[in-house]
């Protein structure tokens, strides 16, 4: 199993789509936070202690989105491309295989996840020691910063486990990846501000902001988006859609006939 | 002991809005060990689908495949490390190289990265190793399949058209190979629609149709039980001698190169002679036919309703 988690490991961080998004992640927090830098000017401002986990809120929020894209690609590309007949020529446990592509992906997107938080934590101390203050940065900051990286580390995780189930039962790359954005930017925001604005309380998007512990109350017509907010409410609901979603990959995998 | 076992292998596909179509009808087939074993049939006769069974791809509707006296699906872990296989084109990470997808391969399975050297060296692609797998030609795909299967130092070879995309030259290299494999002592199970290659190779044929098996066992076997016995017949008036033929009792056929098939047991060379001769027509040519697999392939798997 090791060596099998090990040739995927190699084969996920050697794609070009996932060096490309985390490449351009890093050219992102570089460049935002050069001009918060030079924004910052002279007026000191800026709060380093505000900042941080403003900007890893932002980034996980990015991160659950583009993780689902990643999961799906990862998988969906070896259905589109035939490469799965080959790898189950050689290893045809159909189980251990897709364990050790799930786990692989998860722990890359899990992995560029930290690196992208530590990269934000250190690429605002700049503005922080030169144009802000440092002022709050006391143990429970650090406490807080680091279940806030923690939650994030989730939200990428849960992420990449629903693109695995969806390019699971749907067998190509292109089709869940375009599902989903469909979802989660069409469908979901029609039914919550057109139809039943309670639902919204089920869609992913709300409970990615308040497993990050960003989410502001708000309501539509009277009816509150989300009435008991907390971060573990937002992670189970989540859970339960890559958990769903996984299981039925994994059922689909096992069951199916791969022609 | 037989490599392959297939008994009464049965597999239909649903179509969506439609009947179930069968792939599979009742296959049964057994692949002696250390032979190189073609497996024959017209497209949509099964071939494929009998060796995805084989390998746990799909699952029969009913019937038993045991691979290396495992049974599949169960049991093929247990012996997969020891079955090299292709099924239709290769299929390898389109962005990698030939090497790195062998090397991908290698650290799945443990093996020595060694092997992946020796591999690409003995099907002729060390030089083209770091060119990107979309990039390759079809031959060459197949070039890399088979240094995946021969990394695996392999058993039992199950190949599906491994010689499909190959040129004049590839093919008589393949073919060399697969001789060499089976001489190690190995069993190649080769479906291709090359039947002189198949004819040149093999040890042991079935031919398949519609699901089934119609034809198995050694090659000559195959080509006696069905060729029956016939002579070419090739004379200046050859519409005279077809008649002279048949008013002796001797059926015939024209051949289309103004030349007669006459279907005659081997003694009857000299009553052939004589017959012409007494009609006053000269032989320029008798000779035993030579029964070629692709006509018994023809003849066997000729559609009924066609």
């Amino acid at each position: 199993m090791t060596a099998l988690i090990r040739a995927e490991l190699w084969r996920v961080s050697s794609r070009r789509l996932f060096r490309a998004l985390l490449a351009l992640a890093v050219l992102a927090v570089v460049v935002v936070c050069a001009w918060i830098f030079f924004a910052s000017g002279s007026a000191r401002d800026f709060s380093y202690g505000e900042a941080v986990p403003g900007g890893l809120r932002i980034a996980a929020s990015i991160l659950f989105t583009t993780s689902v894209v990643v999961g799906a690609s990862a998988v969906g590309a070896e259905w589109g491309s035939g490469v799965m007949t080959t790898l189950l020529t050689w290893e045809p446990r159909r189980g251990r295989l897709m364990t050790a592509k799930a786990a692989a992906v998860i722990f890359a997107v899990v992995l560029a996840a930290v690196g992208i938080f530590v990269l934000i934590t250190l690429a605002l101390l700049p503005a922080g020691t030169l144009r802000g203050s440092m002022d709050g940065l006391t143990a429970s900051w650090w406490r807080s910063l680091a279940g806030l990286a923690l939650r994030g580390m989730a939200a990428a995780a849960l992420g990449t486990g629903l693109g695995v189930g969806l390019a699971n039962i749907m067998r190509t790359a292109a089709g869940p990846i375009a599902g989903w954005m469909i979802f989660q930017f069409v469908v979901a925001p029609i039914l919550t501000f057109f139809w039943r604005p309670g639902l919204y309380r089920w869609f992913p998007d709300g409970n990615v902001q308040l497993l990050l512990g960003g989410f502001e109350e708000s309501s539509i017509n009277g009816v509150q988006l989300v009435p008991s907010a907390s971060a573990l409410r937002g992670g189970l609901v989540l859970a339960a859609y890559a958990g769903v979603m996984l299981i039925a990959g994994f059922a689909a995998f096992r069951s199916r006939d791969v022609t | 002991m037989n490599a392959i076992e297939v008994q009464g292998l049965r597999k239909s596909y649903k179509r969506p809005l439609g009947k179930a179509v069968f792939a599979l009808d009742g296959l049964d087939l057994a692949v002696p060990s250390g032979a190189v074993y073609g497996f024959l049939g017209p497209n949509g006769a099964g071939k494929t689908t009998t060796i995805r069974s084989l390998l746990g791809l799909v699952r029969p509707d009913e019937g038993t495949c045991h691979v290396l006296g495992a049974q599949v699906p169960t049991a093929l872990p247990g012996v997969i490390g020891r079955v090299g296989s292709i099924v239709e084109t290769p299929a390898f990470f389109p962005g990698f190289s030939g090497r790195r997808n062998l090397e991908l391969l290698a650290t799945m399975s443990s093996i020595p990265r060694s092997t992946v050297e020796a591999s690409l060296e003995r099907v002729g692609l060390a030089d083209r190793g770091q060119d990107l797998f979309k990039a390759y030609s079809l031959g060459m795909k197949q070039r890399l399949g088979l240094a995946s299967v021969l990394m695996k130092d392999p058993e039992l070879l199950v190949l599906d058209e491994p010689a499909h995309g190959l040129d004049p030259s590839g093919l008589r290299e393949i073919r060399d190979l697969l001789r060499s494999l089976a001489d190690e002592g190995r069993t190649v199970f080769l479906s291709s629609h090359l039947l002189g290659e198949v004819q040149l190779i093999c040890d042991s044929v079935a031919i398949i149709a519609r699901g089934r098996c119609i034809a198995q066992g050694p090659v000559d076997e195959v080509l006696a039980v069905r060729g029956g016995s016939a002579f070419v017949v090739r004379a200046p008036k050859i519409q005279a001698a077809k008649k002279a033929l048949a008013a002796a009792g001797l059926r015939s056929t024209f051949r289309g190169d103004r030349s007669l098939r006459v279907k005659a047991s081997v003694d009857h060379a000299g009553r052939i002679t004589r017959v012409l001769a007494e009609a006053g027509i000269y032989l320029t040519e008798l000779r035993p036919e030579e029964i070629s697999l692709e006509a018994v392939f023809l003849e066997l798997t000729e559609d009924p309703s066609t």
